[in-house]
Order: C-alpha cells, then structure tokens, then sequence
C-alpha cells in the first residue's frame, strides 16, 4: 500500500504571549510527533475533543499551516516546505469541507462563482469550467440552476453541499473535512455522511474525516486516530477501534457514545477538562484523566505500541475495556 | 428543495428597502439635485458668475437678479451655481482619491500585518496629529493657494480615516472561513483582496464616504474662506461667506445664500449616509 499522504514525526507549536520586542515567551503544541498516513481511497477519521489539535492537523496536512517539525509527503513528494507556484499546482490536489456552512461561503459571491473558483485559478476555460460546474452542483444534490443564487438562499445542509461542491471541482485526490457535519442537523447529517461515502465509492478519492464525535466517524471510516493534546494515543482500523480499544482515553470516548447506536453525544471524560497545551503534564498527557494510572504514567511517556496488525496504542497499561473498575483507585486519586 | 425556488431574485430586496427608507430617499433627492446643478452649472446660471457691473452692485435680492448682486455687481445666483459645480469637483476628486488610497493602504496593512502595517499604521498616525488647516497651510506654502492645493491637501488628510476603517475591517473579514477556502483553493492574493474582501468591506466604506462628502465640502469652504483655496475670480460657497461676512448687517444675502447652500448640501449627504448605513449594515439597524 502506498500511502497518498503521510505524516511523519509532524509538530506544530503556536507563539503564546510575547515580549516588548514581539518575541514568542511561551509555545503551545496543538499537534506533538503526529505520524500518519492515508491510502488512496481510503478514509481516515481523526478523533478528539476541542483543543485536541485535530484541526491543525488537517490545516498541516493541507499545507494551510506549515508545520513546525517534522515532514509532510504527497504522493511520495516531501511538500513540507513547498512555497509559490509548487505549493498552488498542489492545492488542486487537495481540498477541504469546512466546519461553519455559514462563513465558509462567501455572502458577497454566486454559488457557481464559489463553486468555480478553484478551476478559475487553474486557469480551466469558460466553457469547461461551466459544465464543471454544472457536473458538480449535480454530483452533492443540487441543481445548475442553483449556482446563480447567492449563499444566503440555502439552508445549512444545502450549504455543506455547496461546500462539497466547491472541494470537488477540482477533482483533488484528498478531501479533508473538519467536523464537516457538526454544525447541522442530525438527520442533515445522515445525508450529508451518505452523500460523502456515495462520493468515495465514486471518485475513489481520499478522506480525512476530523471529527469530535465518534459514531459519524464510525458510520465512514476504514481507519481512526484518536488524538489527545496533539499526540495519537490510538490508531487503528474502524473495527479494532470499536470492538477492543486498548487506550482508556478510546474506551471513555466509546462509553460517552449514546444509545443506541450512533448519536449526537459529546465526548465527556471523567475526571475534568484536557490538560493546558501550553503546560502539558509530564509522562502521559492523559494520567490525571486516567481511570488506569500508574506511578510510571507520572514520569514516562508512553510510546506509541503495536498492539494488532495495524493497531498501535500509547499506554503503559493497555488493555480491554472494563479492566479498570477498580474503586478504590479511583478514590485514591 | 422546493424552498430555494421561492426566494426573490438577489437585489430587488434591496432596492425596495432603500426606496423604503425616509432618509435615503430625502439625501439622495438633495444629493442628486446639487449634482445635477453642479454638472448643468453653466446652462442654470442666469449671468456670468464672474461679470463684473459696478453700477449694478448691492442690489437686494428680486428684481432682475433674484438673489441680488455683489459688491462688484455680480449676480449672487450664478455665483452660487457655479458655486456648487467647483465645490462638488473638490469633493469628489478628494473623495475618489481618499478612498483609492485609503482602502488600499488599510487593506495592506490589514492582510499583511508586520512591517506593512506597521508603516502604514504610524504614517497614519501622525497625520492624525496634525490639524487639517495646518496641514492645508503647509501645503499651500509649498504649492502657492489655488484648486490643486485644496485637493492634495484634503486628501492628505482624509485618507487615513478610511485607511484605518479599511484596515479594521479587513481584520474581520480575513478571518472568515471563506477567506481560508480561498486559500485552499490557490486564489492569488490580489484576487482575493478584490473578489472576496472588497466586496464584503464595502458596505461600510460607502457609509462613510457619503458621510465624508459632507465634511469634505465643508472643510474646502473652510480654506475656500481662509483664502488659501480656490483663488478669484471663480466663485466658491466658502469664498462667497467669506466675502459677505462683513457686510452681513447690511446685505445679509451675501453670506446667507452661500450658507444656506453649504448647510443644505451637507444635510442631504448626511441623511444619504444615515439612510445607507440603516439599509446596508444589519449591525446598525434597529
């Protein structure tokens, strides 16, 4: 298999708060020794609560952010620190479905001309570009007619489909979408999810699927990560993932899943909030959360472990889930 | 999908809402006819504004001369026709060349941040320091009075009021996800600037331009009055107050007429730039 991205050893640190003369006094790691990759056609979903870095990572993946260390590949290429016309040849290459349905739609501009604006900057013909379009518009469940209407005269979920619109005109080969459905309705969503696979199934393209809820990612992913405070503590395929989760972060993600089934449910962790990014706790970032922690969680941070056959876990003290109700601990603490 | 077809067509919405609003309509009927006498100046003006008639002056309004004549016999209504025509020329040179400048600087220094802004920003700045009538001194000490010194140096000093509402807007609307789409699409810089802020920038930026015009007539009547603006023999709203001014007990037309032009004038922008800020920005209204 080879891989169409992949990420290898990537951080990203932001300047928090600086001096008189603009210099950075502290860093926060939103994205710390991330190695990755994502097949051709394959759907990759990445997993974590707000502040986990998830949306850096997809931003670094897209070479909308640079990443501060370590090397970002595409299609064998390193494009880690391509600039310029390189960098622009590439952003046909791969596109992104944005969160918010309402600002990522310019008010001010034509759906067709939102639509277009990738081909525009290739320089696609009039013509051409008009049937691509066309094609597009057709492809996410709207009609050509559509494209003279402005933003403002669609609902969020035919927004999120012009926004579908717009990442696939170019025909890219990697679609990242950022919490793509979360801002919509549920039963929006289920459209918006089916519509997504329908896609894949036809255009063979790659996904990314950044998400903070675990069951849509469930419904479209061949393969998860879960990050916590910028660091994969998980990674595997759908079905490793959901049926033996190794991490305790995963199983208390699993666990906040509502029933039945795939719901809306927040991740909610016991044991507070995620841990300040800019003074990450040393050993394992997750061992004041953990309903497993061990004196070495304190100190050492756990290596990213081969747990099966594409399965790997970061924990001192992996295992199936249910291992840890131990009360007493858990009082302990 | 049926409920995206019974939506209006873009545009008649808002053509309906300007024709709705009392202010707008009320400026926009002052503005345009300023304009229109301004523009058909030469054809309105029942006398040559600058004929001279010694033996016609102090004339009280009616008669032959409906708004009387001067002390050197010329017909007040032609002055102050042509009046209008140089004071409109003056704002609308200032304001075209403001807002090119201003927007301009204000959208660098806005999206490019670091020195740019930097630069820009100080620039600004200090120009703030300064009065505009010194700034106007200080450009007709160089330049020698005349129409050309009151057009550098009000717009010398009008551009960085909109380069700092330019630059703050700029700031707001980068930040919106369809700035960043564009960016993920490889859209060039300066087709950004132009397709995807300007346009969204600009509702505000016509608020304040009408509301500027205004503020511009008046400041040109100001140098106009100091006599370091439009020199003789053209006549000019801020001239004629000048020249009335002292004999405002005995021939109150004088300075009256010019007056009541300029107030008018910059009534009508005011309530054209109240009336678009209540149509174009949803922030402001109700």
């Amino acid at each position: 298999m080879t891989a169409l991205l992949s990420l290898d050893g990537v951080t990203k640190r932001f300047a928090a708060g600086s001096d008189m003369l603009g210099r950075p006094t502290a860093h926060l790691t939103a994205v710390a020794d991330v190695s990755l990759s994502v097949a051709p056609g394959e759907t990759l979903g990445i997993v974590g609560e707000s502040g986990s870095g998830k949306s850096t990572l997809g931003r670094i993946m897209l070479r909308l952010l640079t990443a501060s260390e370590g090397q970002v590949s595409f299609d064998g290429r390193d494009i880690t620190g391509v600039e310029g016309r390189d960098l622009r040849r590439l952003r046909s290459e791969m596109q992104m479905v944005f969160q918010d349905p309402y600002s990522s739609l310019d008010p001010r501009m034509r759906v067709r001309d939102i639509v277009a604006e990738a081909l525009v900057n290739q320089g696609m013909p009039r013509r051409q570009i008009n049937d691509r379009v066309a094609e597009v518009l057709e492809t996410v469940g709207l009609s050509p007619e559509h494209g003279a209407r402005f933003p403002h005269a669609f609902s969020g979920g035919q927004r999120q489909r012009i926004g579908i619109a717009r990442a696939l005109a170019a025909k890219p080969r990697l679609i990242v979408c950022d919490e793509a459905v979360s801002a919509l309705d549920v039963s929006v969503q289920a459209q918006i999810l089916t519509l997504l696979r329908r896609i894949q199934a036809e255009t063979g393209v790659a996904l990314v699927f950044i998400s903070h809820n675990l069951g849509v990612v469930r419904f479209l992913c061949h393969r998860i990560a879960v990050l916590y405070l910028g660091r994969i503590v998980e990674i595997g395929t759908a079905e490793q993932l959901f049926e033996s989760p190794q991490h305790p972060y995963t199983q208390a993600l699993l666990a906040a899943i509502p029933e039945p089934g795939a719901g809306r449910g927040r991740i909610e962790v016991p044991g507070g909030e995620i841990p300040n990014p800019i003074h990450p706790p040393p050993g394992c970032a997750f061992h004041q959360r953990c309903p497993r922690m061990q004196p070495q969680c304190r100190e050492r941070r756990p290596d990213l472990a081969e747990r099966a056959a594409g399965h790997h876990a970061a924990c001192h003290n992996p295992g199936p889930m249910g291992a840890e109700t131990d009360p007493d601990r858990r009082k302990d603490r | 999908m049926s409920s995206v077809e019974d939506i209006p067509p873009e545009g008649s919405d808002l053509a309906l809402r300007l024709l709705r609003s009392r202010n707008t309509m009320i400026g926009g009927t002052i503005v345009g006819a300023v304009l229109i006498v301004a523009i058909f100046a030469p054809w309105l003006a029942p006398y040559d504004p600058t004929e001279v008639n010694i033996l016609d002056n102090w004339r009280p309004p009616g008669g032959a001369h409906l708004l009387g004549t001067d002390e050197l016999g010329r017909d007040v209504l032609s002055r102050l026709v042509s009046g209008a025509r140089v004071s409109m020329l003056v704002a609308l040179t200032v304001l075209a060349m403001t807002m090119t400048i201003g927007v301009a600087a204000g959208m660098i220094a806005g999206w490019y941040r670091g020195w740019r802004d930097g630069l820009i920003m100080r620039t600004v700045d200090v120009i703030f320091a300064f009065p505009e009538v010194i700034v106007a001194i200080l450009v007709a000490a160089v330049m020698g009075p005349g129409t050309a010194t009151v057009i550098v140096a009000l717009s010398l000093v009008w551009w960085p009021g909109i380069a700092r509402l330019a630059r703050s807007l700029v700031l707001q609307v980068k930040t919106e996800t369809y700035v960043e789409a564009a960016l993920a699409c490889a859209t060039p810089t300066w087709r950004i600037m132009l397709r995807h802020l300007l346009p969204n920038i600009a509702a505000p930026l016509m608020i304040r331009a009408s509301l500027g015009v205004g503020l511009i007539i008046m400041a040109e009547a100001t140098l106009s009055f100091l006599g370091i603006g439009v020199q003789e023999p053209r006549p000019t709203w801020g001239g004629m107050i000048r020249d009335g001014l002292p004999h405002l007990r005995s021939d109150p037309h004088l300075a009256l007429s010019a007056s009541l032009a300029l107030g008018i004038t910059m009534i009508g922008f005011n309530l054209l730039g109240d009336g678009l800020r209540d149509v174009l920005d949803p922030r402001a209204r109700r």
